[in-house]
């Protein structure tokens, strides 16, 4: 959306990059405001200067086209909010492939190939309030791309006493929280066992 | 005088369409009420997505959903792909898979644990012999979700060779292209 609008403007403000630092649209000589202006040049880059991780977002999708941009859609976001970012770092796509017959009926020998890659991008946080990081995150996911899937780990600091250590979680505190399959079955081999059939073996 | 019968008649034209609309809806009303009610009767028994799929094959509920042929008087959900008797099985041991998995797991532990007298745990042993089959997972089959066909069913996708090949082509399924390296 906004790179399609800008493409024309783009392509003219790489013409006259030598010449003029301000842009010109369609013969117009006026000025761009300053933070549309940088979006034609590389983000300014907030330096990390603790490197305590906070938070690694890992972004994936089918096609690196809508991925590269929203990227730096999230880095240049970032960096407005004075977060330290580093990235976008290239994981590894992973490749998906798929031989099938091409026929529904024998003509076994004629097949046909299929694949589908997942490209893969890491953008680490660093010394930041994990209250920007939220808002970052909900920023970010508000004006998500279709397409390109967000994955975010947080990384919190405890100390090493367990009386300050992480509060409980109340998921894990509450009653009504669902059993797991071993404590199901942990439940269910007691009853077994206690049952007339086991008990008379059990003398 | 012309002006007058012009009004008059448009009046009783406006009357009528009015009379009508208000006829038309009183019935669509009645309509989508006896729908509704119909289908809360049905959907007791029955899967609103099969309704959509097949609207009350007769036959079939015959056979399944009053259980009077089938061998289980259990009442099965039933899956919201396509249907004939080899997916509706499938899935009604997957069914009961689920639903005795825990006593399986339990007997299987008993079984299995040499702390435990020897005859507690033959008896788990013959209690999980008498289990039927289709408590198994081992008689789970994969089948495609659109044709049914159990061969060749690609698990990341759920369809067999020729749906996933036609809907590739057609770029239905996100990401998938034709395989050039």
């Amino acid at each position: 959306m906004f790179r399609s609008a800008f493409s024309p403007v783009l392509k003219q403000s790489a013409r006259f990059q030598s010449s003029h630092a301000a842009s010109e649209v369609s013969g117009v000589s006026k000025k761009l405001p300053v933070n549309v202006e940088a979006v034609y040049y590389a983000p300014l880059r907030v330096p990390v200067t603790h490197g305590d991780l906070i938070a690694d977002l890992q972004l994936r999708s089918y096609d690196h086209e809508n991925l590269d941009f929203f990227s730096d859609f999230i880095l240049r976001a970032g960096f407005y909010l004075g977060m330290p970012l580093t990235g976008p770092k290239p994981l590894p796509t992973r490749r998906e492939r798929w031989t099938v017959i091409r026929s529904p009926f024998a003509q076994a020998k004629s097949k046909e190939n299929f694949e589908r890659h997942t490209h893969k991008r890491l953008v680490r946080v660093w010394d930041t309030n994990p209250e920007v990081v939220e808002l970052w995150l909900s920023y970010i996911s508000k004006h998500s791309i279709p397409g390109v899937g967000m994955k975010c780990n947080l990384y919190k600091k405890e100390g090493l006493r367990l009386s300050q250590g992480p509060e409980q979680s109340t998921l894990l505190a509450s009653p009504e929280r669902s059993k797991s399959l071993d404590e199901a079955v942990g439940e269910k081999v007691l009853e077994l066992l206690n049952s007339e059939d086991f008990k008379k073996h059990m003398q | 005088m012309n002006k007058k019968a012009h009004l008059a008649f448009a009046y009783s034209v406006a009357c009528e369409t009015i009379v009508k609309s208000v006829i038309y809806l009183l019935s669509s009303l009645i309509l989508i009420l006896v729908k509704l009610a119909l289908q809360n009767f049905i959907d007791k028994y029955w899967y609103s997505s099969y309704l959509q799929r097949q609207l009350l094959n007769i036959s079939c509920l015959a056979k399944f959903g009053i259980m009077g042929n089938f061998r289980f008087p259990v009442k099965v959900k039933l899956p919201s792909t396509y249907l004939n008797a080899r997916v509706i099985r499938d899935n009604f041991k997957r069914q009961q898979v689920a639903e005795n998995e825990v006593a399986t797991k339990a007997l299987k532990y008993i079984a299995r644990n040499t702390t435990l007298p020897p005859r507690t745990r033959l008896e788990a042993q013959l209690k999980l012999s008498v289990m039927p089959n289709y408590t198994r997972m081992t008689q789970v089959k994969n089948r495609c979700v659109e044709t049914g066909h159990s061969r060749f069913v690609l698990s990341d996708f759920r369809l067999c060779r020729t749906q996933f090949r036609e809907k590739a082509k057609n770029g239905d399924l996100p990401g998938v292209k034709k395989g050039v390296w």
